[in-house]
């Protein structure tokens, strides 16, 4: 009896340390994180029956779990980072946040469902990737590449590449020219005045 | 056009090449990190890792000398979007299906292979030219004269598209001066040029040069503004939601564009 249940036992721990390690190697390969956070994004967006809410709305969780919303925010600012103070580094990545997951939300549209390949991946460092993507959208082909960064809790996304413009290069070009003239206030300002307007163009 | 006039024209293309290389003071989008040790020591507690995440994006160095010019010419361009062009693409979208817009857009890129081509010669890459000229052979035929991108479906001729702005660009000049242009949007003094090069070697405009049937030449220009302009209104306005400072999104937006275009 007592060897049938250290069988058991045996038997027990041998399948969860597979199955620990098949997950492991899953969240140590970069492809499959960003295949399957793409795949949820895809899901919501266009299998999903429509609750009604807003599209943006419901993406917000898998998003926010899915980007490096502190660590986008940072590569943004660049060194003047190092001035601002915690309250101003909460506000800004709360501020930049909303922005980009907006942004990032509202080029989903429900009607025309993109095609998605994934290419070869290119390793950056020792934790970050790069990893381009060809989305097939109404007879045209664009190139999207992600950026992503192993951290303390998995991968993360931290910057979305399209056509070969970097978003967050682009925003640390826009936030130079208003730090350089306000410091983090007028930036913080800046971001506030964009979502205020709901994003509508001026 | 005669042979001396077409040779004018190239003669007059080079020169504004080189003026472009002249006037550019180097790469425009060069990586150049701020003083790396300013404020090194303002906080001590971010790890390494932080700090290193800070570096990842230099703000590149950028040539806009006619900065006031063109912030006039942006807010310009801006107001005719809102009041003219979007009307005008809008009404585009509504009178002309799906279809036929895809159409139009196929047979228009159609048309643009002799730039690809000598974009493709310029840069030594016969290889990606080679396929532009099946693509071309393919698409006119069994497409209808290009309106159908038959050569579309064969991943194998799927090659990025080449212009003489980005020979300019291989060939190691610069960008030179930013410039907004009315209507037409960013560009700069290389791409400036490089465009009057693309213009040349459309079959159109050789026609127009003839002085032969104008109307053609006038329809023709008119078409392919009108196709292309849906696309780049959505580009235009997804920018200025999205950005804190419109005229620098849109300038580092375009600047990265076609630097990324030069490296393909």
């Amino acid at each position: 009896m007592r060897q049938l249940y250290r069988r058991i036992t045996a038997t027990v721990f041998w399948v969860a340390a597979a199955l620990s390690t098949q997950a492991a190697d899953a969240a140590d390969d970069p492809m499959t994180f960003l295949r399957e956070s793409v795949e949820e994004v895809m899901r919501i967006v266009y299998d999903e029956p429509d609750p009604g809410t807003r599209l943006s709305e419901r993406l917000y969780p898998v998003l926010r779990d899915r980007f490096d919303l502190a660590g986008i925010t940072r590569r943004a600012v660049g060194r003047p980072w190092l001035k601002f103070t915690p309250e101003q580094r909460e506000k800004a990545v709360e501020l930049f946040s909303t922005l980009v997951l907006r942004t990032y939300a509202d080029r989903f549209e429900p009607k025309h469902r993109p095609k998605i390949d994934y290419g070869q991946p290119v390793q950056l460092n020792e934790t970050r990737w790069e990893l381009p993507t060809q989305v097939e959208y109404e007879g045209k082909t664009y190139a999207v590449a992600y950026r992503v960064q192993r951290g303390r809790d998995g991968w993360r996304v931290y910057d979305v590449i399209i056509e070969g413009v970097s978003m967050v290069g682009n925003y640390r070009a826009q936030f130079a020219a208003i730090l350089q003239k306000g410091g983090a206030v007028a930036l913080l300002d800046a971001l506030a005045a964009n979502i205020a307007k709901g994003g509508q163009s001026s | 056009m005669t042979a001396g006039k077409r040779s004018a024209r190239v003669l007059a293309a080079l020169l504004l090449g080189c003026a472009a290389w002249l006037l550019s003071t180097g790469a425009l989008a060069q990586e150049t990190p701020e003083d790396p040790l300013e404020a090194m020591d303002e906080d001590a507690s971010l790890d390494d890792e932080d700090f290193e995440d800070l570096d990842e994006y230099a703000v590149p160095v950028v040539n806009d000398p006619f900065e006031g010019f063109n912030r006039a010419m942006f807010k310009f361009n801006n107001t005719a979007v809102k009041y003219a062009l979007r009307p005008i693409a809008n009404g585009y979208e509504t009178v002309v299906p799906p279809l036929g817009r895809r159409g139009l857009s196929s047979f228009f890129t159609n048309l643009r292979f002799p730039v690809r081509f000598v974009g493709c010669l310029l840069q030594g890459k016969v290889d990606r030219g080679l396929k532009e000229v099946a693509k071309f052979v393919v698409n006119t035929t069994v497409g209808v004269g290009g309106f159908f991108d038959i050569a579309g479906q064969d991943p194998g001729l799927q090659v990025p598209s080449e212009d003489i702005g980005q020979a300019f660009g291989r060939w190691g000049i610069g960008h030179g001066p930013y410039l907004v242009l009315p209507f037409l949007g960013p560009s700069s003094a290389r791409e400036l040029a490089g465009s009057f090069g693309d213009a040349m070697l459309s079959p159109v405009n050789r026609r127009l040069a003839r002085g032969l049937e104008w109307e053609w030449g006038l329809a023709y220009l008119t078409t392919n503004t009108l196709r292309e302009l849906p696309d780049r209104l959505r580009t235009f306005e997804e920018l200025q939601r999205m950005s804190v400072d419109p005229y620098i999104a849109m300038r580092n937006g375009y600047l990265q564009y076609r630097d990324n275009e030069v490296k393909r």
